[in-house]
C-alpha cells in the first residue's frame, strides 16, 4: 500500500520528527560492568508524524490506510530530510489518533519505523 | 435486529455525539522483538481497538434524562451496547459494490471502472424498463439522522434517485449526475426504528458511474471513509471510565465526558 498523501501533494506537515533509537540492548552486571550489545540492524528510524487541520478527506485516507494494513504489513515510506525511500516501514505501536474539532476539521496523530 | 439491546441516545437533533470527538485506533497483537530489531508478530491474533473520547455540552433535560438512563442502562460501564462511529461509515464494503452486502435485483449489473482520481468506481446498468436499486441494510437501533451520500458521474448526464428508508419512514431524492459531484440524501427518524437502507435507483435504461458511498449520522454528509467488511457499527462496545463526571454549567444545561471502547 502506499502512503497516503495530502491535498498539497506532500505525505506530512512541517511539524514532523525524526528520532534515530539507540541501536543497542544494555546489560548490566554485579560490579557495576555494563555490556552493550549492538543490534544487528544499523539504520532504525522512527517519524512522529503530527498532522494538524486536515480537511475530513485527508483524515479519512489516512485512517482507511493504517485501518486497511495487516499487522504485520510493511509499505514504503519517504524520509522527508534525506528523500530516501525505506520500503519496510511499519506503523509504530501500531496506533493513530485523530481527532475532528468543532469546526469539522482534523488532527492527525501516528509514528512510522523502519522495520529493518 | 441489533446484536445489543442497550441502545446509545440519540440527542435532539438526531445526532450521536458533539465535536470535537477524539478516535484512537490500535492494532492489537503478541510481537516478538529480536535482537536485530525485526519483529515477529502472531497475525492470526490481530484484533483492533477503537477508542473514542466524546465530550456533551450544554445537554437539555431531557437529552441528559437519556444520557443517564442510558448509562444506568450499562449498569455505570459493566454492560455492553452497539456504538455507532460518530465519524465513520457505517456501510460495510464501500469500495466494493460488487460485494454480497450490497443487494442487486435481476436486470441490474455492478462493474468496475477505472476513473482517473475516483478510485474504486464502479457503472450501474439497467437495461430494464423498471427502476432498479442497488441497496445496503444496517442494524442501526434509534431516532438517529442519518446521511445517505455518494459520488456520482455520467457525462451525457443521467437522472438516478438516492433513497434512505427505515422500517417507518423514507426519503427520496431525484439528482442529475454530470460531472463527478456528491450527492446526498437524508433521513430523520423519530420512534425507534431498527434498521436503515441506503439504495441508489436506477431508472429503465440507464447507466451511471458511481464511487464512496457512505452512510453516517448526520445531518449533512461528512467525508467519505473507505471500508472493507468492517462498517462503523459496533455491536460489542462499552464504556471505559470507571466513574462519571457530570457537570450542570446552566440550569438546564449538562455536560459530561464518555470513553468508549470496542474491539474487533
Amino acid at each position: 500500500m502506499d502512503f497516503p498523501i495530502l491535498i498539497s501533494g506532500e505525505q506530512l506537515q512541517s511539524s514532523a520528527i525524526r528520532s534515530e533509537p539507540a541501536q543497542h540492548i544494555e546489560h548490566f552486571f554485579e560490579g557495576d560492568s555494563r555490556q552493550a550489545q549492538l543490534r544487528t540492524n544499523a539504520d532504525r528510524k522512527t517519524w512522529r508524524l503530527t498532522y494538524q487541520n486536515l480537511i475530513g478527506e485527508e483524515a479519512m485516507r489516512l485512517r482507511a490506510f493504517f485501518e486497511g494494513l495487516a499487522v504485520e504489513e510493511e509499505f514504503s515510506f519517504t524520509d522527508p530530510w534525506t528523500g530516501t525511500a525505506y520500503p519496510n516501514c511499519r506503523i509504530s505501536n501500531p496506533r493513530l489518533q485523530m481527532a475532528c474539532d468543532k469546526d469539522g476539521r482534523f488532527s492527525a496523530q501516528l509514528e512510522i519505523e523502519h522495520a529493518r | 435486529m441489533p446484536a445489543n439491546p442497550i441502545r446509545f441516545p440519540a440527542l435532539d437533533t438526531g445526532i450521536l455525539a458533539h465535536l470535537p470527538v477524539e478516535l484512537s485506533i490500535e492494532k492489537m497483537t503478541r510481537a516478538t522483538r529480536f535482537p536485530d530489531g525485526s519483529l515477529l508478530f502472531a497475525a492470526n491474533e490481530a484484533r483492533t481497538r477503537y477508542s473514542w473520547l466524546l465530550r456533551y455540552e450544554n445537554l437539555n433535560p431531557q437529552e441528559w434524562e437519556r444520557m443517564l438512563d442510558f448509562i444506568a442502562a450499562t449498569q455505570r460501564g459493566a454492560a455492553s451496547f452497539t456504538f455507532y462511529d460518530p465519524i465513520g461509515n457505517l456501510l460495510a464494503h464501500s469500495s466494493n459494490l460488487e460485494d454480497s452486502v450490497w443487494l442487486a435485483p435481476p436486470g441490474l449489473t455492478v462493474d468496475p471502472i477505472v476513473e482517473i482520481g475516483q478510485p474504486n468506481a464502479f457503472i450501474l446498468t439497467n437495461p430494464t424498463a423498471q427502476p432498479l436499486a442497488l441497496s445496503q441494510s444496517i442494524s442501526l437501533a434509534g431516532p438517529f439522522t442519518t446521511c445517505f451520500s455518494i459520488r456520482a458521474k455520467w457525462a451525457g448526464g443521467a437522472n438516478f434517485s438516492l433513497g434512505l428508508s427505515d422500517a417507518v419512514q423514507s426519503a427520496s431524492v431525484p439528482r442529475t449526475a454530470v460531472s463527478w459531484a456528491r450527492h446526498h440524501v437524508r433521513l430523520i427518524s423519530s420512534g425507534a426504528p431498527e434498521t436503515r437502507m441506503a439504495s441508489i435507483v436506477v431508472p429503465p435504461t440507464t447507466q451511471i458511474i458511481v464511487a464512496a458511498p457512505q452512510l453516517e449520522i448526520a445531518a449533512s454528509p461528512g467525508a467519505p471513509l473507505e471500508t472493507g467488511s468492517q462498517s462503523g457499527v459496533f455491536s460489542n462496545s462499552w464504556l471505559v471510565q470507571k466513574s462519571f463526571d457530570s457537570q450542570s454549567v446552566a440550569p438546564g444545561a449538562h455536560s459530561i465526558t464518555l470513553r468508549i471502547e470496542s474491539v474487533r
